[in-house]
């Protein structure tokens, strides 16, 4: 019996239960609550995300489910480097997907718990991070200075160490 | 002031919190920093102490929790980028250079008790072991077990410290007047007197007057610390050192090259990454034309390759310790020659690159870590003996350690059937009348050929190329100190582990061959043609259990190798079968077939 996932523009989704439990927020919600039928609302998601995040979950219905464990600190879950990308996430997250899209798609993992694409969202943007400079980052990610050009000045002397990087 | 763009709800600061420091968590040091450039909330962002613990863990395995106690910074970020940033590299475990036959162990930590990193001598108390700590095992007539008791002994050869600036600037004097203990003594003073805290209650001790204290190490190892009190003979202004962003300076204090004897020479010096000093030294005496460490473990060699034959004459290094071996390869010398000008220093100017090791080289007034050596030529071209002096600038060349810190995707994993696996890293083993010595255990792709009857053979050929998918690693004990008879950086042991499981027995071999004038040690060349097999037809097996053999061989399983024995200046070296018997992760004993000796191997906690 499929479960209906209703996104914040009304549009409704109906996917196979063992897609839905990619969601730990779902999972935990089907296993409470048991399954109703009803379309299940989803406020914080909008349609267009929604549909992204379910072809993801479609892709990977089938992976192991990550321990409980990897829910550690910071600290030792993030061992692993940015750049272990497989290569239908990397397609998956670069296929006509702007800032905007990627920034939605990280609040709605975030918000749905799906520590695996939450992954991959911030892995996406660690590398687009990589290699730039403060100026470049500003741009791409419209982020507005707010420093005072003093602050800029004593975070530049603060930096030196890593200027030539 | 041209229009912005319109403020969309892409911008990456509309991210909750929890994603910024997830991401953040994905960057390494510098381009976090980066970001922190960026705008004032990422600027928090990417100050979070848990980051910049996390980066001290993965960039230099510092555990920064404690450090803020007592180092002088405010963040750990401040930590990172005034301590470890700077001087991270240094950590670890070195090996000098000197003297010659024999490599000294130099192990740089973090030391957040007295807020400084301190390169540390190891050596090994051996004044427990006489004859009697070898017992006889009760199956292998003849044979004697040695004892082992590894007790660490810790003496510094250099600290960096770090201090708030104004300390260093104004109060030196007046903290030299106040905190002396006994008023009238002339200036002895240690540096904990003068800069850090003076807590006479202090239960770890592990420095001050006392000079030495014991505790036990969690690998079982007893480590007696004994931090000889640098004293101050005279003072030096600690040389102002660019103040960080922290307003920290650090000075570099070296507490002498002749730590053992009753006066210190502490005084201000400075670490130095030694590549500069050392592409001086190479090309400044020319009697070490050809002296660089290994570039797989990090070892300096044994000194024998650093000499040449002159086109007239025969160039002979000879040294203040102990003299090496009047004979040498031509031919090897010559090779070295060719490959010299394809060793040069490293593309970067800071961090040591992979592949080289790294150099470490301290530099002070009295230069304590100069030595003199004598270099005589005979048959020189006007038929006379000639002496020439030059000096010899210690250099500490970085251990590679291997698997533990750094896994290599080239290096197969160790067989799934092997259930003690020993630790790679930093050993201690006993080598008859040498004591104990440090070894450098590692894994690497074997030496040996396997047989159709699955006994190994001594290796023509590199194993690898017979079977790609089913690589086949040897243990391998490298020696670290060293000694006249095999000497530091030659391999003392190497057993391939085959599918892993070993041998439930040791064999015995029918014929005990007396070699009296070598002492138990190995060597690396395993490549040499005249290598013998391990016979595999005169012996008989006995099986390995805890009652005769003692309670650690419980478990223990037996790989059957090949170590080497030398005559003294490591002459003549003869490769002998053994066993190597693995009991443990932190524990091996290796059964010398020949010697009538079983030596034992115990993991090194640093």
């Amino acid at each position: 019996m499929p479960v209906i996932l209703q996104a914040s523009d009304g549009q409704q989704f109906p996917i196979e239960k063992n897609v839905a439990e990619r969601s730990m927020l779902l999972k935990n919600m089907l296993e409470d609550v048991g399954d109703a039928g009803d379309p299940i609302p989803l406020p914080n998601v909008s349609g267009s995300i929604l549909k992204n995040v379910i072809e993801y979950c479609e892709h990977h219905k089938d992976d192991p489910h990550f321990a409980a464990e990897e829910d550690k600190e910071v600290f030792e879950s993030s061992r692993k480097k940015p750049d272990d990308i497989d290569e239908w996430d990397a397609n998956f997250m670069k296929a006509g997907k702007g800032n905007e899209e990627l920034f939605e798609i990280i609040l709605a993992a975030n918000y749905l718990d799906i520590k695996p694409l939450l992954d991959l969202g911030c892995k996406t943007v660690a590398n687009m991070i990589k290699g730039k400079t403060p100026e470049q980052i500003r741009e791409m990610f419209n982020i507005e200075n707010d420093f005072t050009p003093e602050e800029e000045d004593q975070i530049r002397r603060e930096n030196e160490w890593a200027a030539d990087a | 002031m041209l229009p912005r763009r319109p403020a969309c709800a892409a911008s990456l600061t509309t991210l909750p919190q929890e994603c910024l420091i997830q991401i953040c968590a994905l960057l390494p040091a510098r381009t976090l920093t980066t970001l922190s450039a960026c705008s004032a909330l990422l600027q928090r962002a990417s100050s979070d102490d848990l980051l910049w613990l996390r980066l001290c863990q993965i960039d230099y395995g510092v555990d920064a929790r404690h450090c803020l106690q007592a180092f002088p910074y405010t963040t750990v970020r401040g930590f990172y980028v005034g301590v470890l940033q700077k001087w991270g590299w240094t950590l670890g475990a070195w090996q000098a250079n000197y003297p010659f036959f024999t490599g000294q162990l130099l192990h740089v930590r973090v030391d957040p008790l007295y807020s400084r990193i301190v390169g540390e001598k190891l050596t090994v108390d051996i004044s427990g072991l006489d004859e009697t700590s070898a017992a006889p095992v009760a199956p292998l007539p003849g044979v004697s077990m040695d004892k082992l008791a590894v007790q660490l002994e810790r003496k510094a050869v250099f600290e960096i410290r770090f201090e708030k600036a104004e300390h260093v600037d104004s109060s030196l004097n007046s903290l030299w007047s106040q905190r002396m203990p006994g008023a009238g003594q002339s200036p002895l003073c240690t540096r904990d007197m003068l800069f850090g805290e003076w807590d006479d209650n202090d239960d770890t001790d592990d420095g001050g007057d006392s000079g030495s204290s014991s505790f036990v190490a969690a690998a079982g190892v007893p480590v007696k610390v004994s931090t000889v009190a640098p004293v101050l003979t005279h003072v030096d202004a600690p040389p102002a050192s660019p103040y960080d962003q922290e307003g920290v300076v650090s000075y570099t204090t070296c507490c002498g090259a002749k730590i053992n004897t009753p006066t210190l020479r502490s005084h201000v010096g400075t670490v130095i990454d030694a590549w500069d000093s050392f592409s001086v030294f190479q090309t400044s005496l020319e009697h070490f034309p050809l002296f660089r460490p290994s570039v797989d473990t990090g070892l300096w060699p044994y000194p024998e390759s650093s000499r040449v034959l002159r086109t007239e004459g025969v160039l002979i290094t000879m040294f203040d310790s102990n003299e090496p071996p009047l004979a040498f390869n031509r031919d090897e010398a010559e090779t070295l020659l060719n490959e010299k000008s394809a060793w040069r220093r490293p593309p970067s100017d800071s961090v040591p690159q992979k592949g080289y090791p790294a150099l470490l080289s301290l530099m002070c007034r009295t230069k304590c870590h100069d030595y003199g050596v004598r270099t005589v030529t005979l048959r020189a071209p006007e038929g006379e003996l000639r002496f020439r002096p030059g000096r010899f600038q210690t250099i500490w060349s970085k251990v590679n350690i291997g698997l533990a810190t750094r896994p290599s995707p080239s290096r197969p994993p160790l067989p799934a059937a092997m259930s003690n696996r020993p630790m790679e890293g930093i050993w201690a083993g006993t080598y008859g009348a040498h004591g104990i010595e440090f070894v450098l255990l590692r894994y690497e792709p074997s030496a040996f050929q396997l047989t159709a009857t699955g006994t190994s053979k001594h290796p023509h050929c590199n194993a690898h190329s017979m079977s790609d998918d089913h690589q086949l690693l040897d243990i391998v004990f490298y020696k670290i100190t060293g000694d006249v008879n095999v000497p530091r950086g030659e391999v003392s042991c190497r057993a391939p582990l085959h599918d892993g499981r070993g041998n439930p027995y040791v064999r015995k071999p029918h014929r005990a061959v007396g070699q009296g004038e070598h002492d138990v040690d190995q060597d690396e060349d395993v490549h040499d043609g005249d290598a013998q097999n391990p016979p595999t037809h005169n012996h008989t097996r006995i099986a390995i259990n805890a009652n005769d053999f003692g309670p650690e061989f419980a478990n223990a399983s037996a790989f059957p190798g090949v170590g080497t024995v030398a005559m003294s200046g490591y002459r003549n070296p003869t490769k002998i079968p053994n066993d190597v018997i693995i009991l443990s992760d932190t524990q091996v004993a290796v059964y010398w077939h020949d010697m009538g000796k079983i030596s034992r191997f115990v993991k090194v906690n640093l």
